[in-house]
This record gives structure tokens, sequence and C-alpha cells, in this order.
């Protein structure tokens, strides 16, 4: 018996392109250098990124508005027409574009074939440096395509999905109008929060036009508060027994509508990421929920979006604040994720623990609170893909000092590092105003860039490692590649086809999420033919004992359901060493076909999250 | 009267001939030299229903708006009609009733209720002429409240009824890939006998599950191993495998039920729940359409659920104070524990122990002027009708208008005039409705629910409920419907089973009787629509005095008075947060306020006279006046000078 075999190796992605840098005309950088208002001419220099080589010198030492986010958006875009499409997925309730860059070499296949990570931020309006990240991401992937390999073949690779910003209208009002550092968190439709049939008729109020919104104190020989023992520009509560002195007021603002309470209804007021649909719960169980999951324009615009992207593969949905790696579920009742995926998340988070010092890898309803229809539960839980969020800056960072806490020494030591560090320029000491209500009062305390996003000139070590930790997560999305095939001949003209296809990375090509919930499409392994006529297939189980599953109808294109994990995830070396385990059957997938006839076969694997890989088989 | 036309052969003749014309007009299906009369051609189409509401609504301005909502996903108008007389009173802002039909759009009768209901208040004339059973006068309703009507909210399902072939999909025509093949839509039903409707397919086959009912060949049963029974059938669906997957049937056209497209249980990973909750136009039209009226105070849906024929029960204890913390009832399927402090809530699965005896009592003005009898349908998870009460507050109410035929008596071949169920019979309804509506049928919950590859779909209408209900349905097919309810079996040689026998009930059958047979029962919903408008909260101010101190010191009191039936909050809308309490406002002119809020609140008023007591203590002048204004944003909303 003559015995045919043929060993092939495809993979369409192989190939790199590396002819598609620096084609651009010299006029458009030159351009871009003079539009820009944020350019410095190479002063900070950029590590990765020779200067006299950066084609869009952004800075990562600034926080962009709006408007500067956009216009940074569309110099990328225009920078580098080959790799980047900027597009507007929607618009916010008050009109704003949601800006979404898709980077994708067209070049190493089409977009639907490439497995797909998103990311996006500022979801919550005043978590402003998430966008930074996202700008940080684009930027450098840009800037060190064709100059630094690895990132090369990330791109070529993979299909990126940014948006910048989830919330383009909090982060507006963030930057423009009154906002302590964490409000402007919701978006901007107008929400009566106070039950009074009004509209976001109760905001904060600019007592003295000083463009600040602080703290206010009012003396107060009955008042429970006091100057601090440790800085006399904080205060504290007065312990029992000794007087305080001082009232603290709230954040600076007036009874505006006239019914015995200040600042009670200020813009919006609810939370887009609890308006999901996963492990949605209405108002009154979760709060900010909303009407019903993708009420707002926003959520809704983004949904459909994702909903068009099956090959979206991983998600990053950056936070502020307090250096943390999270993934769900975002309640205890959910349950827990299943073993094998939750073995994948720990192999990530703990990279990710060390390329993000101070950062902890948690649990959102065990290790912070409980969350429901939050963004990264939705695109875990009900679509199956492997997500995080990351929750930028921690305090440990002012001193690099892991035991460094936020309670009330850790003010003060932030009033140092303030004094020392920023000049004194992040705190507003104490100053006389008048209040209609309260009369004679003081205002001072923190401006909104304090505490919850990083001192500017910590802003790009912040941007990088998110990016690094971001790249690596994309970096394992499932890669699918069909590694052998052979072919035996038997009896009467009937010939045995057997291929193998193997996931090269840590993210199996069907979370065990999607398996179990049935969410998305299989893979599908298939042979097509002219020539060839299938008689028979099947999944093999044991190569060793000839175990064959066959598969009744259709044998020329093959649902494998659980998909193709890494044999890495699996037992033994690999990743991280001997941990967890893939989907169930973990490692390769091998499929077996018998055929009659002469000619030429594709053999195809395709699937939604981990790509497509064909092999030829030609039979004589 | 109702049923004469079917012991007439010439006008069934007509109505048959009009069935055949809608369907070579209305859709590009084949025609069947044979087609059902199932009765149904009485029922409005789509078409009917829009020149129908353009006319009346246009003859009647005074009383009646009508607004286009939202657009069907097949881009059909979703229309409202707004009832209430013109005057200076904004009807957004009168309490108000949502009457809604067609939610579950396989179900007819809904829509005939909701055009009664509007014909008789455009053309009624008030007051005097119908001054029973102490209901409130008519005029009074039309200025002080605002009825709602949503005739037919999902049209594009509705539609499908009125074609050939009839199958028994429940889904809008969203194309779903249901298995997951990565093609959608590819492998749906065909008539294969062509006889206009899509049954079953029986083959003897002793795999199977089911054996033939020993008291009717034609009808089957499960058989049960452990009684030594014989399996003798498998049941497919009618149709052949397209696709070639081995199944049949298993990806037809669509699509979403909207009834289970509601947040309140919702099942993100059922197919036929579509992508995410209120995905659809039409659940988003009328979802967004309840939420910017948050004047309505109840809301009646007509469809298979029912939860005033046989009144309500609160499946599990509730009660207790409902502060809006954690509530007896447990969130289906998890853990009860849940951490305290964030988030720690759990949802409320059941009817308030407060909130229930108003369910009991609008049920049984529902039973007293309809005398309708037989079983409470529960509404499917993720249902309009259960995301009011659970999400909003608001009570929900739903009626099937019909309660199937009376139980088999006698005498069943004679069907006479004037036949009518029988109030007393508990069996009434002998449809077990679950299985039009619930998870057995084919086409419903997709590919069998999580059944995926490999569990073939539950053929529709071969049996499978009680078998005793199923020969009740049998006799009322023959009996009614002139056999035109069962397709008898006959063979059949189909390309991949073989020898098979197709057959079985129509349909539907138990969800929609003859049009004929609804009329008679109009009357008696439109008068609970009017009973149920004069149970809505009715906040007034009772009564106000002034009481003078001297000095031009005044207090003035004023006592505010809820004199409707339902509270202006049910206790569970006050743990959904969704009530906004009623606001008793003082605004003053020259006068100066003493002491007091300005503006008071009220959480929750109860009705039937309850009142509630407000005062200020003011400076003024002496015959110098105050306003006082009263906001209930479910109560209505009054102003009332006061004289010092």
């Amino acid at each position: 018996m003559k015995t045919n075999s043929t060993v092939l190796r495809a993979n369409a992605l192989s190939s790199v392109d590396s002819s598609n840098q620096g084609n651009s005309p010299m006029s458009i950088g030159i351009r871009i250098f003079l539009l820009l208002a944020l350019i410095v001419p190479h002063s900070t220099g950029q590590p990765a990124v020779a200067a006299d080589r950066v084609k869009v010198p952004l800075r990562f030492d600034h926080f962009y508005d709006f408007e500067e986010l956009t216009s940074a958006l569309h110099s990328l875009a225009e920078a580098y027409p080959q790799l980047l499409d900027l597009a507007s997925i929607g618009k916010s309730f008050e009109g704003r574009d949601m800006w979404l860059m898709t980077i994708h070499n067209p070049k190493t296949g089409p977009e639907m074939e490439k497995a797909a990570m998103w990311i996006d931020g500022n979801i919550h309006g005043n978590e402003v440096q998430a966008s930074e990240v996202c700008l940080y991401t684009i930027w450098y992937l840009m800037e060190n395509y064709g100059r630094i390999e690895e990132i090369t073949r990330i791109v070529d690779e993979r299909v990126f999905y940014v948006l910048p910003s989830q919330n383009p209208d909090g982060r507006a009002h963030w930057f423009n109008a009154l906002n302590t550092s964490s409000s402007s968190r919701s978006g901007k439709k107008p929400t009566d929060n106070d039950g009074d049939g009004l509209f976001d008729e109760d905001g904060y109020d600019d007592l003295d036009g000083d463009g600040e919104l602080l703290m206010m104190r009012r003396k107060n020989v009955d008042g429970r508060w006091r100057p601090s023992h440790d800085d006399p520009r904080l205060m504290e509560r007065a312990p029992a027994g000794e007087p305080g002195g001082y009232d603290i007021l709230g954040y600076e603002g007036i009874d505006n509508d006239g019914d015995g309470r200040i600042n009670e209804d200020g813009p919006g007021g609810y939370d887009l990421n609890r308006n999901w649909p996963s492990d949605w719960e209405p108002e009154y169980i979760q709060f900010g929920a909303s009407e019903y999951p993708l009420c707002h324009p926003e959520s809704k615009s983004i949904s459909r979006f994702i909903l068009a992207h099956p090959n979206i593969a991983g998600v990053q949905s950056y936070h502020n604040t307090g250096g943390m790696i999270l993934r769900g579920p975002g309640s205890q009742s959910f349950g827990s994720y299943p073993r094998q995926d939750a073995a994948v998340y720990d192999l990530l988070g703990e990279k990710g623990e060390k390329i993000l010092p101070y950062y902890k890898y948690m649990i959102i309803w065990k290790d912070l609170y409980t969350v429901y229809g939050g963004f990264v539960n939705w695109t875990y839980e009900g679509l199956g893909i492997f997500s995080f969020t990351n929750e930028l800056f921690s305090s440990k960072k002012y001193y690099h000092d892991k035991n460094a806490e936020r309670s009330r020494g850790g003010n003060t030591e932030r009033l140092k590092f303030d004094d020392w560090l920023e000049f004194g320029h992040q705190y507003v000491e104490w100053k006389p105003a008048t209040h209609p209500t309260y009369g004679d009062i003081e205002l001072g305390g923190w401006r909104r860039e304090t505490g919850r996003v990083p001192p500017v000139w910590m802003l790009q070590e912040e941007c990088h490692r998110n990016f690094a930790f971001t790249v690596l997560h994309a970096d394992q999305m499932p890669l699918v590649s069909v590694r052998e095939i052979t072919v035996k001949s038997l009896d009467q003209g009937v010939h045995e086809i057997t291929a193998t296809v193997e996931n090269t990375r840590l993210i199996p090509s069907v979370s065990a999420r999607a398996r179990e919930k049935r969410i998305g499409l299989p893979d599908f392994f298939s042979i097509e033919s002219l020539d060839l006529k299938v008689l028979s297939g099947g999944i093999l189980t044991s190569k060793d004992f000839n175990r064959l599953n066959v598969v009744e109808y259709r044998p020329e294109r093959i649902a494998i359901e659980g998909g193709v994990s890494s044999a890495k995830a699996g037992g033994g070396g690999g990743f991280r060493g001997g941990r967890g385990g893939g989907s169930g059957s973990s490692g390769p997938v091998t499929v077996r076909w018998y055929v009659t006839g002469k000619g030429t076969a594709t053999l195809r694997y395709e699937s939604q999250k981990g790509g497509v890989s064909t092999g030829i088989v030609t039979i004589k | 009267m109702s049923r004469l036309s079917f012991s007439n052969l010439p006008l069934r003749t007509a109505v048959l001939f009009l069935f055949l014309v809608v369907a070579t007009w209305s859709s590009s299906s084949r025609i069947h030299a044979q087609a059902k009369d199932l009765g149904w051609s009485g029922y409005t189409s789509s078409d009917e229903l829009n020149s129908t509401l353009a006319e009346i609504v246009q003859q009647n301005a005074d009383r009646a708006r009508l607004r286009q909502i939202g657009t069907s996903g097949e881009g059909r108008p979703l229309w409202m009609v707004e009832i209430g007389r013109r005057d200076r009173r904004n009807p957004d802002e009168r309490p108000a009733l949502l009457v809604v039909a067609g939610v579950d759009g396989t179900h007819l009768p809904g829509t005939e209720a909701c055009l009664s209901l509007i014909k008789n208040a455009l053309t009624r004339n008030d007051p005097a002429q119908e001054e029973e059973s102490g209901s409130p006068d008519f005029s009074t309703l039309l200025s002080k409240n605002t009825l709602y009507v949503i005739p037919r909210i999902n049209p594009d399902v509705t539609e499908h009824l009125f074609r050939w072939p009839l199958s028994d999909r429940k889904t809008n025509t969203r194309p779903v890939d249901n298995d997951r093949d990565g093609t959608t839509d590819e492998d749906g039903p065909e008539d294969l006998n062509g006889d206009g409707v899509i049954t079953s397919m029986r083959k003897r086959d002793p795999a199977g599950s089911e054996m033939a009912h020993e008291k009717d060949p034609r009808l089957h049963k499960k058989s049960s191993q452990t009684k030594g029974e014989v399996s003798t059938y498998k049941i497919y669906p009618e149709g052949i495998d397209n696709d070639g997957d081995g199944e049949i049937n298993e990806d037809g056209p669509g699509g979403v039920e909207l009834n289970r497209n509601f947040p309140f249980q919702y099942d993100l990973h059922d197919p036929a729940t579509g992508p995410h909750q209120i995905s659809e136009p039409e659940s988003r039209a009328l979802a967004d359409f309840f939420l910017s009226h948050r004047n309505i105070a109840a809301v009646l849906v007509y469809g298979p659920e029912d939860n005033l024929v046989a009144g309500t029960k609160s499946t599990r204890g509730s009660g207790g104070p409902s502060s809006g913390g954690p509530r007896a009832g447990t969130r289906a399927g998890r853990g009860e524990a849940a951490r305290s402090g964030f988030g720690g809530r759990q949802p409320v699965t059941s009817i308030a122990a407060d909130d229930l005896p108003y369910f009991t009592y609008m049920a049984e003005k529902y039973q007293e002027i309809t005398k309708a009898t037989g079983k409470s349908v529960p509404s499917p998870a993720g249902s309009f009708l259960n995301w009011v009460y659970y999400h909003y507050g608001i009570p929900g109410l739903g009626a099937s208008i019909w309660s199937g035929p009376p139980k088999k008596t006698e005498e069943p071949d004679e069907v006479k005039e004037g036949d009518s169920p029988d109030p007393k019979e508990p069996e009434a309804r002998p449809g077990r409705q679950e299985g039009e509506r619930g998870d057995r049928e084919f086409g419903g919950r997709g590919r069998g629910r999580r059944g995926g590859r490999g569990a073939p779909p539950m053929p529709p209408s071969a049996g499978g409920d009680s078998p005793d209900e199923d020969q009740q349905w049998l006799a009322y097919s023959t009996d009614r419907l002139l056999g035109e309810g069962f397709v008898d079996w006959s063979p059949y040689d189909h390309p991949t089973l073989g020898e098979v026998e197709i057959g079985g009930f129509v349909p539907f059958l138990r969800l929609n009787p003859p049009a004929d047979d609804i009329t008679p029962l109009l009357d008696s919903q439109v008068r609970f629509v009017w009973t149920l408008m004069g149970l809505l909260p009715n906040v007034s101010v009772e009564k106000t005095d002034v009481v003078e101190k001297g000095s031009g010191l005044f207090e003035v009191n004023v006592t505010v008075r809820n004199n409707g039936y339902l509270p202006t909050a049910l206790r569970h809308g006050l743990a959904t947060r969704q009530m906004r309490p009623i606001q008793v406002e003082l605004l003053l002119g020259e006068q100066k306020l003493l002491a007091g809020d300005a503006k008071r609140r009220i959480d929750r008023l109860e009705g039937s006279g309850k009142t509630s007591d407000h005062s200020w203590l003011i400076q003024g002048k002496k015959g110098s006046s105050v306003l006082i204004k009263v906001t209930s944003r479910k109560g209505g909303s009054s102003r009332v000078e006061v004289r010092l």
C-alpha cells in the first residue's frame, strides 16, 4: 500500500508586510505638526522612538479635553491611513461623536478573519486618563510599527478597536464645568434625581468665581470639625470631648430649587457602567442602572458595534482609580466563572500584577463591590469574551510605597507630595466667601486633578504599562493554525485525510462560558473541493486508539463546539507553567475525512474569535 | 347569533374566499388549493387597522388623537390612540390607563377588544346612558383621565397569522441563526401536504417517545416505559431538512418573541428572546412610550397571559415592610446570600403582600363584569406585563378575553346558538395554553431551548399536552370548526424520513377562536376598562381652612384626598423608587412663610378616600390669598386658592 503524505503549514498571517511604513508624504506630517497645539519639539524624549522619527508628536504629560482628543485621533488617522480608520459609531446624548479607531492591516488578511482586541475608556466621564491610555495605545503601535518587530507582528496579526471615550459628554463636562475628581461620572441626559419633577436643577455653583469646585466650611463653636493637627490646612473630625470649631458643608453650591437641599440634582445622575445587558438589575437594586439596558445612546451605539463584530476576542475597559486589574463576576449571585476560563484569567491577571506595580488582580464583587450590568460583565458573561477593567493609578505611586494608605495619614502625605513635587498647585488653601444660606464661609481643598488621576508628569508611564498589559492580553487572543495534514490511501480508491489545528495562544478559541451558553458560532473545520467526494468524517479523539466521533450529517463541515484551546493553557509547560486547563479537551483538534477521487481540496478552519487558517491537500 | 355563520354554508364560502383574497394580495406565498377556515377572517388585518383607526379618530378629534409611536421591523406603523377630552389639562398629566394588545402577536382577540374600546369611547353619548353598576360617569372619566390604547404593538407577528401557510411561529422576522451554523433562517417549515397549515409528521418508529392514545388514535401521548408501554411514533414538525444537518425546521424564519424581550427575569441566552433586553423596535417603542408617560397608573395587556380571569397568586411569601431593602422572594436561580452594603439587595419576584388585595379586587371586578371563567395563565419570563409591576411598581393586568370552549357536554354534536362557556365549570379552559405558548412549542424557544444541535424542536400540534385536553380540543374542532382545527393524518412520502403521516392540530387553535366567538365578549371588556379607569388614583384638595392667629398670623390647613380606588403608589412602587411623591406646594404672594417647607411630599396616599393633612404658619394681609398646588403624577393635579 502506497502512502501519500503531505505536510503543510499554512497561515494567512505569517507573512509580514514591512513595506508599508514611511510611505506617507512628508507634507502630511508637516501639516499635522503645524495643526497640533500640543506639540512639543522633541523635548520629552520618547524612549522607544527616536525623536526625529516621530510622525505624530503627541504629548502624554497632558489630559486631553474632548476636542483635543478628537483632533489627536484625526491626526493619527491622517498620518497612518494604511493602518488606521477613524469612524464615529454614534452620537452621545448631547451630540458628540463617539470616535472609534480601528487598527488593522488589510494586507495581512480580512478584518473579520482576525481576532480583535476591544479597548475603551472613560465610561465614567471623570475617569479621564483612561482616554490617554487609549490614545497612547494607538500612538505607540503606529509609531513603532515597522520599527519594533513584536509590535509589527501584533499589528499584522490582530485588529484593535479603540474607543477612547465611552462617555464624551461626561468627559467634556469634567474639563469644562465645575467638578471634583469624582463628579461628571454620569452621562448628561437630564435626570430628576430628587423626584420633584425638575431635571438637573440643583447642581454645583462657583460661589467666588475662581473656576474651582471646592469644599465649604464655616466657623461654628458647636461644629465637630477642626483643622488637622498633622497639617492645619486639612480638616479632621474632632475626637469626642475635644472642641471642633468648624462645620463642613459639602461642595460649593447653593439651594437652587429652594427645597432645603444643596447640590442634590446636578447634571445627569446615572451610571453608564450599570446599563449593560448581563446580570442587569433595575434602579432599586443597582443605583444608576437607568430605565433598561442599553437605553442610552452611548451604550446602544457601542453594543451595536460590538454585536456586529464577533471577531472581538479580548476586552479592556479602562477606569480609574486604585490600581486594579478587575474581572467579573460583578455580583456574588452570578456564581463563579467556569474553572477553565478562570485559569486563563488568572494567568493573565498575575502577569498584569508584574507589569503594573502596585496593581492588584481582583474579582469585582468579591474584592471591590457589587456591580450589576457592568460593561465587562456583559462582554464576558453575555458574549464570552475575556475582559478586564483596569482601574488606573494607585496612590501608592506617589512615593512608590506599597504600604501607602488612603486614610487620614495618606492625605497628609499627599499634601506633602503636593508641596514638594507639585509646588502646591493641587491644593487650594481656605479663603473667605459668602453663601446665601450659610452666610460667611470659607472655601478650600483639593482641585479635581488630584487623587484619581496621576500628576501629569507621571502619566506616560501609567499609559505605557497599561498599554503593555493590554497588548499582552491581545497577543494571547486565540490564533488558530492548521498544523499538520496527512493523507493515507486505503483500498478501493478511498483516501484518509487527517488534519490537525492548533491554537498557539493562551486564550481558547471558544471560551468555556461561550460554550456553556452557546454564544456565537462554534468553530468549523471544513474540506472544500471540486474534485474530491467526502464519504465520511469526524473528530479524532484518540490517535492511538483510532477513536473517531463520526459526524453523521454534513461531514465536509465539522462543527467544533469547544473550539481549540492552547496546549499551553493545559497541563504541562507552556505559558506560565502547568496551571489550570484550556477548554476541556485541551490542545489541538484533529479531524479525519474519508474521501474518494483525485485532485485538490482546501481545508479551512474558521473561528469567529481565533481567525481563519487554511491548508491545501492534493491527492494524485 | 355568532355561530350562525358557520352553519351557513354560503357565508362560509364567502369567508373562505375572502381569506384567499387576503392571502393572494398580501403575500407572495403559495396559494394552496385548500386553506383552513378557522373563522379568523373576522379579525382585523394590519391594513384594516390602519384605515379604521385613521377614520374613527379623525371623526372624533375632540376626544381622541392618533399617534404613531414607532415602526415595526417590517415597516408597519405602531399606533397609539390617546383618548380623553381636550381641555386645558394636558392629557399626559392626567391619571392614565394603558391598554396594549398583541405584545404576543399571535393573540388575535386583543386588537378587537381595543377597537371596540376606541369605538365605544368615541361614539358614546354621555352621561346618563350608562349609569349602571355605580361606575363613575363617563363624561368625568373623559375629562379627568386619559386612556392610551395601543391596539397592536407587534403587527409583524400578527400579520403572519393572516397568511398561508400558517405555522406556529411566535417570533418576529429578525434573522436569527437558531442552529448556529452560520446561516440564518435556512431551514423553516414546508407545507408538504399543501393544506395551508404547518402541522406535524409522525413516523412509525419504536425509537420515538409517543404512542397512540387509547381513546382516539388520532392523538398521541408519551409512552411510559415504567408502565410497560412501547413507543410507536416519532413526531416531527412538518417540513424537510433544507440544510442537510439531520434536523427538520430547526432554523426557520425569525426571530424574537416580543413578550420575552423585557427586562424582568430576562433570559439573555435564549435566541428567541433577542440579543438583549428591549432590542426590538416594537419593544423599544412600547417601553419608551410607557416610560415617557409616568401618568400611567395601571396597565392592561390583552394576550395569552391572564391574571384577571382567576386572579393572581403571590407565589412566594412576600410582605413585610417594602422600604426597598431586602425582601421576600428570591432571585430565580441565584444564591440567596448577598453581600450586605454595596448592592446587597435582591430583586423582588413576587407580588408584595400589601399589593395583592388590589390585584385581587380588580380581578373580581373583571370576573363580575365579564362573567369569564378559566385558569390563570402566567406571563412568560421577560414579559411586558411583569416588567411594569416588578420594575416600575405599576399594577399590570392581563386578560385573554376568550377562555376556551366549554368542556364537552353530553350532546357535543349540536352547537347551538347562544352557547356560552359554563361559568361554573372549572375546566372551562382545557386548552393547556401553556402548550401553545410555553416551552414545549417548536419554533417558540428556538431550537428547543438550549437543545441546539441534536435536540429536535418539539412539534406544535401533535399533542403532548394532557391527552384529555387534546381530546377536548379535538371535539371542539369537530363541533365548532367543522373539523378545520385538526388535520387528519394522511400518508406522505418524505424525502429523508420515508413513509410518514402528516396531520395534527392547527396552530393557535387554542388561542384564537373564530372571530365571531369573540364579538359577544367585547362589550363586557369595554365595560371593564371603564370600570378600571374609575379605579385609578384621583387626588384632589378635599378641604382648606384658615385659622387667624392675630397680628397677621394665619395657619393654613389643607387636606389632600385620594378619591380613587388605587393608592398613588403601590408598596412595591415605593420599593422600586420609581414613584415620584405627591407634592403639596404653598405658593405665596407677599405673604411670608414663618414655619415649614413650602414644598411637602406625600410618598403614598391610599385610595378610597384616605387623606393627608398639611399646615403652614404664614404672615400676611387679611383678605389676601395664597395658592395651594397639589401634584400627583398618577393621581392628577389641582390648585386651590385660599383667602386669608
